[in-house]
């Protein structure tokens, strides 16, 4: 039976963040070898012994007091919002048509945030043991989120389309059929972020 | 969810049930803890059904429990 050790959540914590950041922002410098074989490993580990380590910890007074959805909210919120960064920050690439390099670079990183979110929402669900998760106060309030988030998908959409009917065409000489597809994703994150964010919100003022 | 209408006496029928758990009162309505938190402190108005559950939990009418605020 594996015990909870505080020493050894924090080496795995550790392990977590130098694993991410040689896979996702270690300079071009650092040889591939040791980026991503490396980097890979002590991701890969790190997180494995980090979500053992908080399967096995006491529920703390904060996670007693917070519900499953806001939880849920918080997280969602937290990789939505570095997935939509990490895209911004890779649009240069985008822009000029990414070559397979880039876009399997792209792919691989955005993958790995996915497993990552999946993991982490796992364990804290886990911990929660065998009670209700959700009730009619947390559909109630994803309804109200929901109402926020067709606001902002709507709002997002006729914006890029009056950008897009409205502009010279000189001035669209960005919008390639590639730019295009990642601004819709865009919208649609966009969406999701105002979505997590009015939830987590309605929770947090609930609390107070 | 802040701002209801509706008030309620779910503290003082936990207390007269024997000092009866947040978290037992839930379990017994199929609620999250905090939802029973949130009722509590009225940031949150329940359904009608929730509303008979927990009069149920407590072995009383809807009455003793919920009312208007301006009652």
């Amino acid at each position: 039976m594996v015990k909870y050790n505080p020493l050894w959540l924090g080496s795995s914590l550790l392990a977590t963040a130098a694993g991410l950041w040689l896979v996702f922002w270690s300079p071009d410098s650092i040889v591939p070898a040791l980026r991503y074989g490396l980097g890979s490993l002590m991701l890969g580990l790190g997180a494995s012994q980090t979500a053992i380590q908080f399967a096995v910890r006491r529920q703390t007074t904060f996670e007693q007091n917070t519900s499953a959805a806001e939880v849920k909210a918080w997280l969602s919120l937290f990789f939505i919002a570095a997935i939509t960064a990490y895209l911004l920050a890779g649009t240069p690439v985008l822009a000029t048509g990414p070559a397979m390099d880039d876009a399997a670079r792209i792919g691989v990183k955005l993958m790995a945030i996915l497993v990552f979110w999946i993991v982490i929402a796992a364990v804290l669900r886990g911990r929660r043991g065998d009670v209700v998760l959700e009730d009619e106060r947390d559909r109630a309030i994803d309804a109200r989120a929901e109402g926020w988030a067709r606001g902002a998908l709507t709002f997002c959409l006729i914006g890029l389309v009056a950008m897009l009917g409205l502009s010279p065409a000189e001035k669209l000489l960005w919008a390639t059929p590639t730019m295009l597809a990642f601004q819709l994703l865009f919208v649609l994150l966009s969406a999701s972020l105002v979505r997590n964010a009015v939830v987590a919100v309605m929770y947090w003022r609930d609390r107070q | 969810m802040t701002g209801t209408p509706i008030a309620n006496e779910i503290r003082r029928w936990r207390f007269e049930r024997g000092e009866m758990t947040q978290e037992a009162l839930a379990q017994a309505c199929g609620v999250t803890r905090q939802t029973i938190i949130a009722l509590e402190a009225g940031k949150y108005a329940p359904s009608l059904e929730l509303a008979f559950r927990i009069a149920r939990a407590f072995g009383v009418g809807i009455d003793e429990v919920f009312r208007w605020k301006t009652e």
